[in-house]
């Protein structure tokens, strides 16, 4: 049989990726194309007064300048809540920097971009918030009349009794932990092509997380119907959550529905920047308390979360946080509150980890530093509080229905990561920090967002050839590998009977999103459901043709064979008199994640680092991620999923800040919004542990966001534990390392040598 | 110009960048755009066999002179390169891969036998997002003791 599960297998986009034959959504064109162009907001807060298009209009080559007033849908679209304007009316409010006003539509791109400068537009500015803190100020200028408070989601939890767990603590810690604002910089800006297909029906190519989600939201956002769209998810030039969210699409499919010819937009890198969401901004107050021998009794957090001013994700985003928040630890008494507050900052969204990466980052930073004051080494403390299998976890949703493998996965780490290396040179100093996680996957339990499910539809041609119908999304983690290789497995066909054909909402079910670390799961299950189906009924087949007992048949390569005669037949024969029968060997299935509850992997990173005390850069010298992930399925997928993780986290703590100012963004190009490249990466090791999850396919879990969720807190762990500051506040640049270790008393010559590490300063630049 | 080895005559605007007549008037669409500023990489080609960013080119500039796009190499079967990139994973979305792999083959090209930090260096104008590096680093070493 061609079993590949587990394999070292190449990747199935991999040619074509590698020949740059792969078509993204920018590259399709089609003839008579339109190119499209958004005029955005040039205020944060402001009601718009007046909207004047009509000199832009009268530009040589404009065919139609689209504004709020063409739309006959709600004009309102969000995951959560459909209030985010596709167009911002006359009347309206501009609460970002990215809210759209007007779409220009020109013959030529070029043209387009003339145009939109002279739309004039008048603007009444309000007063509006640019902090968490200032958000809640009692009496701050209020951004959605229906939250008078600012608040656009809450969520919270309790288990056991929080004063008396303070109470029976020999020690506590306390300490606000903040994050910054990441931009997910995916190499692909957004883009869309719009056209009609023969039958007059809206074609929309987009490189979007969700064709489903986002043909619905779309359709009654501007206001046509479903049976008249067709959304194709395209290959997507990298996502990690931020093409979750509609961005440009609106206006295509408003153009195209009017103009009933085929439109093309594609971002800028600038207009990315400005108008798509971001890692929600986090403010952390944690307090730990814990017996002498380094037990855990309590842990308390209360969780701020900067949401940009529209619903968006952010209660969601929120809510995974606080379920994340306690991690792989036991710990009896625990209370989370957690808040998403409006703001006239970008949007807030799913990125990466959604909302674990932050809150995880607090409770590993939060351990080293009681760590430190218990005088407890921190690995063996973490040791000493891992969740066993019956133990019921802090996050509540989930049920530990498998083993916990915690303390394999952070041996493993350990061993990899060997001794720490001396620093190179003088006052250098070096240091390691390990943290550990439950990274979560296919939260199916949360407030519905359609994560609870997927669908996969397998159809066996009628040359013995295999089609895979599914709306999950390639961005190069692998999901087209993955399931073909499980195709390829079940029916015993060659890599090149098998195509896994992706992302259109006429041909393939919901898949939900491919977010959440879920489409392994769930579409590997939902494929598995398919084909046993499919195989059952290609038995029955095969069991007339060959005058054999269904029993006594099995799948071998490319056939059916019977185990006592040996009489067989070719699955390309069968499927040719099927077809020649009016037999359609088509199966849809439909994976329902049952369980309830959240999955959950295991997770640790060792970060070694050494840092120039004179300038306060970091070389980062290793990082090791270990993982459980049930089962490697694709292991050259998941090694890729956990160093691009690993470093995209890398970036976060070290480089990335997307800057806002009242009136602009600072950081609207890739050299000012900095992420790593080729020399700022250190060696990369990874650990796959593999406990099988019993309801995973073959017992596999999710991988794709996890290495974000202990990488971060890990290399803080690491440079704080070579400074001997602690830093709290991302991201760590150079420049606050170093007047971080002035603070501790100006003497870098003895901080090398170790005298700065006695005390611990809580420091923020 | 001539591009992956035959001569194009083509009249352009003199404000023409050659991505845009690559990807445009072309057809190679293997060349991405990510920045137009020479920030990310994804719009390397090499331009008589040295990499540069075709954002920051103009059309003009390149007259008479020997392009090569991804679509130039590998045409029959895949280059070494390429095999190489997919036999270590170092592809995952696919958007700077050809930036990256036009990158790899200026530096094999020039020196067949790169460190580690001579590799790194050749990257460093090419983004990725996705991999993280290790992999591409990897895929390229691993042709050092071969012929490319």
């Amino acid at each position: 049989m061609f079993d590949e599960i587990g394999k070292y297998v190449k990747s199935v986009d991999g040619p074509d990726k590698a020949t740059g034959r792969t078509r993204f959504a920018g590259d399709l064109v089609f003839p008579n194309m339109a190119y499209g162009k958004v005029h955005f907001t040039e205020r944060a807060h402001a009601k718009v007064l007046s909207l004047d298009v009509s000199e832009a209009e009268e530009t040589k080559g404009v065919i139609r300048i689209f504004t709020a007033k063409d739309i006959k849908g709600s004009n309102g679209f969000g995951a959560t809540k459909p209030h985010q304007p596709v167009l911002v009316p006359v009347g309206g409010v501009a609460r970002f920097l990215g809210d759209p006003l007007a779409v220009v539509v020109a013959e030529e791109e070029e043209i387009a971009r003339e145009a939109l400068e002279r739309i004039r537009v008048e603007y009444e500015d309000l007063p509006g918030v640019f902090s968490i803190e200032e958000a809640l100020r009692p009496g701050a200028p209020i951004i959605h009349s229906d939250a008078p408070d600012n608040i656009c989601g809450t969520h919270g939890f309790v288990l056991g009794d929080v004063e008396r767990g303070f109470r029976e603590s020999d020690v506590i810690v306390e300490e606000l932990i903040s994050t910054s604002r990441q931009e997910h910089a995916y190499l692909e800006t957004e883009a869309a092509v719009g056209t009609l297909d023969s039958q007059g029906q809206i074609l929309l190519y987009s490189c979007i997380q969700d064709p489903h989600y986002f043909a619905s939201d779309i359709a009654q956002a501007v206001g046509i119907s479903m049976n008249r769209l067709r959304v194709i998810g395209t290959s997507l030039g990298g996502g990690f959550g931020g093409k979750d969210d509609i961005t440009l699409q609106c206006f295509v499919v408003l153009a195209v529905s009017q103009l009933r010819r085929p439109v093309k937009m594609v971002y800028t890198r600038e207009e990315s920047f400005l108008s798509s969401v971001k890692r929600h901004p986090m403010e952390i107050r944690v307090r730990m308390g814990a017996k002498k021998d380094g037990r855990l009794q309590v842990l308390e957090g209360e969780i701020l979360a900067d949401g940009g001013p529209y619903s968006g994700r952010s209660p969601v985003v929120i809510t995974v946080a606080a379920h994340s928040f306690s991690g792989p630890y036991l710990i009896p008494n625990l209370r989370v509150t957690a808040k998403a507050v409006y703001t006239n900052n970008p949007v807030g969204g799913a990125c990466r980890g959604y909302g674990q990466p932050q809150s995880s980052f607090a409770r590993e930073l939060v351990i080293d530093r009681l760590a430190r004051t218990l005088k407890i080494d921190s690995v063996e403390l973490r040791r000493r509080n891992f969740l066993k299998q019956a133990d019921v976890a802090g996050t509540r949703l989930v049920n530990l229905d498998s083993s916990v493998s915690m303390p394999q996965v952070l041996d493993q780490a350990m061993k990899s990561a060997g001794p720490l290396r001396e620093a190179t040179k003088p006052l250098h100093v070096s240091g390691r920090g390990v943290a550990c996680a439950m990274p979560l996957f296919d939260i199916a339990a949360l407030p519905s967002l359609g994560l609870l499910g997927a669908g996969v539809t397998v159809q066996l041609m009628s040359d013995g050839t295999l089609k895979v119908y599914s709306t999950a999304v390639e961005m190069g983690q692998g999901i087209s590998t993955v399931l073909a290789q499980i195709a390829m497995k079940e029916l015993g066909l060659t890599g090149e009977k098998v195509s896994i054909v992706l992302g259109d909402t006429d041909v393939a079910q919901k898949s939900g999103p491919t977010t959440a670390s879920r489409q392994t799961y769930v579409s590997g299950n939902g494929l598995l459901m398919a084909l046993g189906n499919l195989k059952m009924r290609i038995l029955k087949k095969a069991s007339k043709l060959v005058g054999e007992d269904l029993e006594e048949l099995e799948f071998g390569d490319g056939e059916i064979v019977s185990s006592h005669s040996k009489r067989r037949i070719s699955l390309d024969e069968l499927a040719k008199k099927c077809y020649y029968d009016g037999i359609d060997l088509r199966e849809e299935s439909w994976f329902h994640a049952t369980h309830a509850t959240i999955g959950h992997t295991f997770m640790a990173t060792v970060a070694d680092v050494e840092v120039d005390l004179e300038t306060g850069t970091v070389l980062v010298t290793q990082l090791i991620n270990s993982h459980d992930v049930g089962c490697a399925l694709y292991p050259a997928g998941v090694r890729g999923q956990l160093i691009g993780g690993s470093v995209q986290s890398l970036g976060w703590v070290l480089l990335e800040d997307f800057v806002t100012r009242e009136d602009c963004y600072e950081t609207l190009s890739l050299s000012e919004y900095l992420v790593p490249t080729a020399m700022d990466i250190p060696e990369m090791k990874t650990c796959i542990v593999e406990t099988p999850y019993p309801t995973g396919p073959y017992g596999a879990k999710g991988v794709g966001e996890h290495a974000t969720v202990s990488t971060a807190p890990a290399l803080l762990n690491a440079i704080n534990a070579a400074t001997g500051c602690f830093f709290t506040e991302l991201p760590v640049t150079a420049e606050k390392i170093f007047l971080g270790i002035g603070k501790m008393g100006g003497d870098r010559s003895k901080c090398a040598k170790g005298g700065g590490r006695e005390g611990w300063l809580s420091f923020k630049a | 110009m001539k591009v992956n080895g035959t001569w194009q005559t083509l009249m352009v605007d003199g404000s023409s960048l050659l991505v845009d007549i690559l990807r445009d008037r072309l057809g190679l669409t293997g060349t991405k755009k990510g920045c137009g500023k020479g920030d990310c990489g994804v719009c390397t080609v090499l331009l008589d066999r040295l990499p540069v960013n075709s954002c920051l080119v103009l059309a003009v500039q390149a007259d008479g002179m020997e392009i090569l796009t991804i679509e130039g190499i590998g045409e029959e079967s895949l280059h070494p390169i390429q095999r190489a990139f997919i036999e270590k994973g170092a592809i995952q979305c696919g958007f700077c891969t050809p930036g990256m792999i036009l990158s790899a083959k200026a530096l094999l090209d020039l020196n067949p036998t790169p460190t580690v930090e001579e590799i790194r260096q050749a990257l460093s104008g090419n983004l990725c997002r996705c991999t993280g590096y290790s992999q591409i680093i990897e895929a390229i070493q691993s042709l050092k003791e071969r012929k490319v």
